[in-house]
């Protein structure tokens, strides 16, 4: 297959000369898709980059990232439009939990407490739920104008040659590219972007709200039944997900480890615990449609009422999106 | 559900025995409702400005939870959880509780699997016993007057926040066309009460089991109101809501004059719950 991104052209002395590359969607894809990568590297030298080790610190730029979006502070972001993106101001609280996971983790030394397993499996689902996640509003922001027309085209598969070559560099991409069907749409990202659209239209404030919650939903099923699942949950040897499963649909992106409204690090230990209680059975379908649900509401809830704080507290995440590796 | 109220005088949740009745009351202060059902009640200090208090039943039996409000008094079923929220500084502390949500299955055994023609008319059923507590089913103030089959189709085929006519059943065919989150809507002496579903998006066949999980939200009059602006206005809601009042209703005009050229019929009879007194 030829690459569209390859252009022969004849050079000439006239300033500022052009070539017409006519980008398809799988182009398209390849372009924002690069972005995500690139986020979480640091630059080594003239379009070279390495990407950054320490776990700890790209789930701080993930959620540095997160909160950017949400706030309407990326490249292609419209600030009158903030809102719409509202499942990334959940998110940028997780990831950051992801982190301070990781930091309590190395400083009180637990690393040998913990299974290399757990550790891979928590990192391994932040970072490609990253790449999943980022690149679909990546797309929507930069490119509105063809997005829908490309909806159903990403196919990590038939990125061109530069970007695929890449992709074949990252951490856990032979296990996590199949197991996420090389990133292929889902029906739950068409509903939470058909709902970003209708957000962005609405005028009565309230009924505004009920569509970001909903949009909120659909992208956490996304998140937890097409990428998280079948990427980490499902996976036989993940012997600390089978013993703390029971939390795993009680807290979005971080499985077994309750969320913080705060940019900081909680310091109670116990948050890096499970939190599911005993008891719970979510074996139960509708019990555990209430766990999810109950962490959105209460999400939701304190973005309406507690509105200053919540945004202070993302603004202080948005960042981390640079932080340096360590 | 039922329309009557249980009795809650304090009780405590000694050892192994697990408390299955609590009431709520609306604008109580989050501590006072701690000290009725001490050892039940979950208290979590998500925010420096608010605090967020909770009953969860994990296991079975669930809670018996009744909302309490006069002769429009619930008591819902099978409940699963219970939240609410206290803010802790400004004039809005002293509202307590203004706003709760209770999350209930549909007293199926485990794993709550039901037919998807069961949960529809269970809900229909309990829908029904909140009509005759006395609640008005009320339609948002941005969009069209509608009822039963007319209202049905517009929440089907343009847009589910129109919510739907809690005296008109669905077909099973219609039911399953229902996204989740859909919502009935009620009024009753300064208390707004809305009711939405969830459905578990594995199990969507209709031919086989569902599971359902019913949300209510109970909320106060004037967060109802609050809650009409931005959140970064909620401080001067009162000055705001003219205006705003205003410009829902040109766009509930708007979609009605739209929909009265289609020949569907708008509810002219419909009026809105009363507007409060503003200072």
């Amino acid at each position: 297959m030829s690459d569209p991104t390859i252009v022969e052209a004849v050079t000439n002395t006239q300033a500022n000369s052009c070539v017409e590359v006519k980008c398809d969607c799988n182009t398209m894809w390849s372009l924002v898709q690069q972005m995500s990568y690139l986020r979480l590297s640091t630059p080594t030298g003239e379009y070279k980059a390495k990407l950054v080790e320490n776990y700890a610190v790209r789930a701080r730029r993930i959620a540095g990232t997160y909160a950017r979006f949400y706030l309407e502070l990326e490249d292609g972001s419209e600030v009158g439009k903030k809102g719409r993106f509202y499942w990334m101001a959940l998110g940028a609280f997780a990831s950051k939990t992801v982190a301070c996971t990781y930091e309590a983790w190395q400083v009180k030394a637990m690393s040998a407490t913990i299974s290399k397993t757990t550790k891979e499996g928590l990192g391994k689902g932040n970072f490609w739920l990253f790449c999943d996640i980022s690149a679909w509003h990546w797309y929507y922001i930069k490119y509105g104008n063809t997005f829908d027309q490309c909806l159903d085209s990403r196919n990590a598969a038939n990125y061109v040659s530069a970007v695929k070559s890449q992709m074949n560099k990252l951490p856990w991409k032979t296990d996590a590219l199949p197991k996420i069907k090389q990133m292929v749409v889902s029906k739950e990202i068409k509903a939470g972007f058909d709902l970003v659209k209708k957000i962005e239209q609405e005028g009565d404030i309230e009924e505004r709200r009920k569509l970001q919650l909903n949009h909120l939903l659909a992208i956490a099923d996304h998140e937890q039944g097409v990428i998280l699942q079948p990427l980490i949950y499902n996976d036989p040897d993940f012997a600390w997900w089978v013993q703390t499963q029971r939390s795993a649909w009680v807290n979005w992106a971080t499985p077994n480890l309750e969320l913080v409204f705060s940019h900081a690090c909680s310091t109670d230990k116990a948050q890096y615990k499970s939190v599911a209680p005993k008891d719970i059975k979510l074996e139960e379908f509708d019990s555990r449609m209430k766990w999810i649900g109950d962490a959105a509401k209460k999400f939701h809830r304190l973005m309406r009422t507690d509105t200053t704080y919540m945004e202070a507290e993302l603004r202080a995440i948005a960042t981390w999106a640079q932080l340096a590796d360590k | 559900m039922q329309s009557d109220v249980a009795t809650d005088a304090p009780e405590r949740n000694r050892g192994n025995t697990v408390i299955s009745n609590v009431s709520i009351r609306l604008n109580e202060k989050g501590t006072e409702f701690s000290k009725r059902y001490v050892g039940l009640v979950k208290v979590t200090h998500s925010t420096p400005n608010v605090d967020f208090y909770q009953v969860d039943w994990d296991a079975r039996p669930r809670g018996i939870v009744a909302v309490e409000h006069g002769s429009h008094s619930l008591v819902i079923e099978d409940v699963l959880g219970v939240q609410a929220a206290q803010h802790l500084t400004g004039v809005i502390a002293d509202e307590g509780m203004y706003e709760f949500d209770i999350s209930a299955g549909m007293s199926v055994p485990s794993p709550s699997l039901i037919a998807h023609d069961e949960a529809r008319l269970k809900t229909y059923a309990i829908l029904q016993r909140i009509l005759e507590a006395g609640w008005v089913p009320i339609t948002s103030r941005s969009r069209p007057r509608l009822h039963g089959q007319a209202r049905l189709n517009y929440a089907i085929n343009v847009s589910n926040s129109v919510g739907l006519d809690p005296r008109y059943v669905p077909t099973l065919e219609e039911w399953m066309k229902l996204e989740r989150g859909t919502e009935w809507r009620f009024y009753a002496d300064h208390i707004y009460l809305n009711i939405g579903f969830e459905r578990e998006r594995t199990l969507l066949d209709p031919l086989k089991p569902g599971s359902y999980l019913l949300n209510f939200n109970v909320k106060s009059e004037t967060e109802h109101f609050r809650a009409y602006v931005e959140s970064e206005d909620r401080a001067k809601w009162q000055t705001l809501l003219p205006a705003t009042l205003s410009k829902l209703a040109a766009m509930r005009l708007k979609t009605e004059t739209e929909l009265r050229t289609k020949g569907i019929p708008v509810d002219d009879s419909y009026q809105d719950p009363p507007i409060p007194a503003l200072k």
